[in-house]
């Protein structure tokens, strides 16, 4: 073994050991009941508007156009491209195996009857070049308007700091409410059933939704699961943030 | 390197959809608060010779005994042969009360007394129950606590099991085996050898009693430790191995069809396997060396053998594979540990331990996990009374137990957690000994 192979081989243990890391992180979700809460949400910046002085290049409508004709365009003189390249190459071919024969002939060189055929065909080859460079010209420009300060997406960030504070608060608030109106019969405590409802809470914290996705099988205990929803309603108002979620998305309730 | 490249890009594309789906609030609420459902009786309507006062203090008893019921005995509630009314219902059920029982008598056309119990549940003002019960006071109690509980929980009670239990009620110094309701109620005598016998154990199906008894070993001409079994429905009585030496601890399998017990071949206790006919199947324990194994005691599906042995120098409990014989040291705590008795589900033992000089009852995980101390009672002098053979309900929710904290040996009915503890037996003045708890007898 040489010192080069030696020398590589933590590198590559350490490659593999990082992307098993990395696989374990994605795969892991799948197969873990453990909810994630708000796995990701979309901040748009519109904190940042336009400043005053700040061209606006032509909507985008317009430029959309413009790419469409340049595909068309391009998709157009696509198919005459390669013929002409490949011609091209085959003439180069054959003119650089004449020069080597003359070469060996010594002999005067006359030039080839096929030269007009050459030039248009480089002529066609620049313009597609052109072509090209002018369509990337657009997109850039395209991305550019996209991103400037008022009209720019960023990425989703993950629930952090306060938000994940308030989140927790909010699901301890709820799970306090229910949790103490939650009770059995005894003879129902050791049956280990199992329910699980939805609920929707508005911004007011009032119960407008509630529905047994799964019935325990016993009709006493969904009564006595919906009896603890109930007793437990209206809840505190949910943050602001989370308004929008308890109300449209809902909570999911699984008893016990 | 390509290889590399396509799973790295694999990986991101596989992480970034992984985390794009936002997802709802959930919440996991956990165990409920429980309550005592209420229950009234109505008064009892028409005449039979069956007692309907001591029938439902029979019932009110049972039902009180179950943890599931608060009997609310001041209520006077009328009854009449037709159905509760509704108004009747939400009457009732605004004071609190959850369950009506209505008891009426009468008689069926050959003049045998009946009672037909009717079970209203208030809250949806409806019949949860209507059944006709016939033969004597203790049964027909039983038979409507069990229908009535396994009604609501859709699992056998105990309310119809037994004991098997021995006891020096004949006197002279001998111990007798004996049959009881699981409330120490209508007790038989089923040995007759004018001996000390012990360790009593029923078959899968309740029929048949294994047990010991130091009677004169027919050979010899002594007296020996000799194993007999018990046929409840005939009553007979075989005499199953007689070996010089030790024959005890008989344990059914779960066929019925032969039995683990101890007997000293060689002089050393060993367990082995017999069939009904008296005839050695297997030897299941071998030493090491002369330690003792005994106390054999199978697992409800018959595929693992708890046991004690002095192997490690003190008795301690070991479980063994039956197929494999390879034996698992379960205890470690305490002086000494025997007496395991299973859990119906397999999961656990309860067995009865040697500590600060006195017995107590411990539950341990058959994983050897979970050691749980679940009796610890002084005695009247001070001194710490002794809690031995212990015995799970065929529930599993209740363990039964031997203690001597009220000055006799007397059986008393733990939750299977050591709490809820009711003596059994407390008005005579005998003492007890092995109980065991019979499996489901209906």
């Amino acid at each position: 073994m040489t010192f080069g192979e030696e020398s590589k081989k933590p590198l590559v243990y350490s490659v593999l050991l990082h992307l098993s890391i990395l696989a374990v992180l994605v795969v892991k979700p799948y197969f873990s009941k453990e909810v994630k809460p708000f796995q990701k949400s979309i901040k748009v910046d519109i904190l940042a508007m336009p400043e005053k002085d700040q061209k606006i290049v032509p909507i985008l409508p317009d430029i959309e156009e413009t790419v469409e004709k340049k595909d068309d365009t391009k998709k157009a003189s696509k198919p005459k491209t390669t013929p002409v390249v490949e011609k091209l190459k085959t003439q180069t071919a054959q003119k650089e195996a004449k020069k080597e024969v003359s070469k060996k002939e010594d002999k005067p060189v006359e030039a080839p009857k096929e030269t007009n055929t050459e030039m248009d065909a480089f002529k066609k080859l620049n313009d597609l070049k052109r072509k090209e460079k002018e369509q990337e010209a657009l997109e850039a420009l395209k991305q550019k308007q996209k991103e400037i300060k008022g009209n720019r997406l960023s990425k989703g960030t993950g629930l952090i700091g306060v938000e994940k504070i308030e989140y927790t608060n909010y699901k301890e608030v709820l799970h306090a409410a229910i949790s103490t109106d939650w009770e059995l019969p005894k003879w129902l405590l050791e049956s280990n059933l199992q329910a699980v409802v939805e609920i929707k809470i508005d911004h007011d914290g009032n119960l407008v939704y509630k529905n047994l996705v799964q019935s325990s099988g016993n009709k006493i205990y969904d009564e006595k699961v919906m009896e603890a929803i109930i007793s437990a309603s209206p809840f505190n108002p949910p943050p602001e943030k989370f308004k929008s979620i308890v109300m449209y998305e809902g909570v999911v309730l699984s008893f016990p | 390197m390509k290889l590399i490249k396509s799973l790295v890009f694999f990986l991101i594309i596989f992480g970034i959809s992984s985390v794009s789906n936002a997802e709802r609030l959930k919440i996991q609420v956990g165990e409920a608060g429980s309550k005592k459902s209420t229950v009234v009786f109505s008064k009892p309507i028409g005449t039979s010779s069956i007692n309907m006062s001591t029938l439902n203090s029979t019932i009110t008893k049972n039902l009180e005994f179950s943890t599931y019921f608060q009997i609310i005995k001041n209520q006077s509630v009328n009854s009449s042969n037709k159905d509760l009314t509704t108004e009747a219902s939400e009457k009732l059920y605004a004071d609190g009360i959850e369950f009506l029982i209505s008891g009426s008598t009468s008689k069926k056309s050959n003049n045998s007394d009946v009672v037909q119990f009717k079970v209203y549940f208030l809250k949806s003002f409806k019949l949860a129950f209507d059944k006709v019960y016939s033969g004597n006071v203790n049964n027909i109690a039983n038979n409507f606590s069990d229908d009535f509980v396994k009604k609501l929980t859709g699992k056998k009670s105990i309310f119809n099991t037994k004991f098997a239990v021995t006891t020096d009620k004949v006197g002279n110094g001998w111990k007798e085996v004996y049959i009881m309701n699981w409330d120490g109620s209508a007790l038989k005598r089923k040995s007759t050898h004018k001996a000390s016998s012990l360790s009593p154990s029923w078959s899968p199906g309740g029929n048949q009693i294994v047990y010991s008894s130091i009677t004169i070993q027919p050979k010899s001409g002594m007296r020996n430790a000799n194993l007999y079994v018990h046929d409840l429905r005939t009553s007979k009585v075989t005499m199953l191995s007689s070996r010089p030496g030790i024959n005890s601890g008989g344990s059914f399998f779960p066929d019925g069809k032969s039995i683990a017990m101890t007997l000293t071949q060689g002089g050393v206790p060993d367990i082995f396997r017999i069939g009904l006919n008296g005839s050695i199947i297997d030897r299941l324990t071998k030493g090491p060396g002369r330690a003792m194994n005994v106390e054999a005691n199978l697992s409800p599906d018959g595929k693992k053998l708890a046991f004690s042995s002095d192997r490690s120098g003190r008795p301690m409990l070991y479980v063994m594979d039956i197929n494999n014989k390879v034996p698992k040291r379960l205890t470690f705590a305490g002086r000494y540990n025997s007496a395991p008795s299973w859990s119906p589900d397999g999961t656990k033992l309860a067995f009865a331990g040697w500590a600060e000089g006195h017995f107590d009852i411990f539950t341990i995980n058959v994983d050897g996990t979970g050691l749980k101390r679940i009796t610890q009672k002084k005695r009247s002098n001070g001194l710490w009374s002794n809690n031995e053979s212990p015995s799970y309900s065929p529930d599993g929710r209740f363990i039964s137990f031997i203690s001597n904290r009220s000055g006799k040996k007397k059986l008393y009915i733990a939750k299977s957690d050591g709490s809820s503890v009711i003596p059994i037996n407390q008005g005579d003045r005998y003492n007890y000994y092995h109980a065991k708890w019979s499996p489901f007898l209906r």
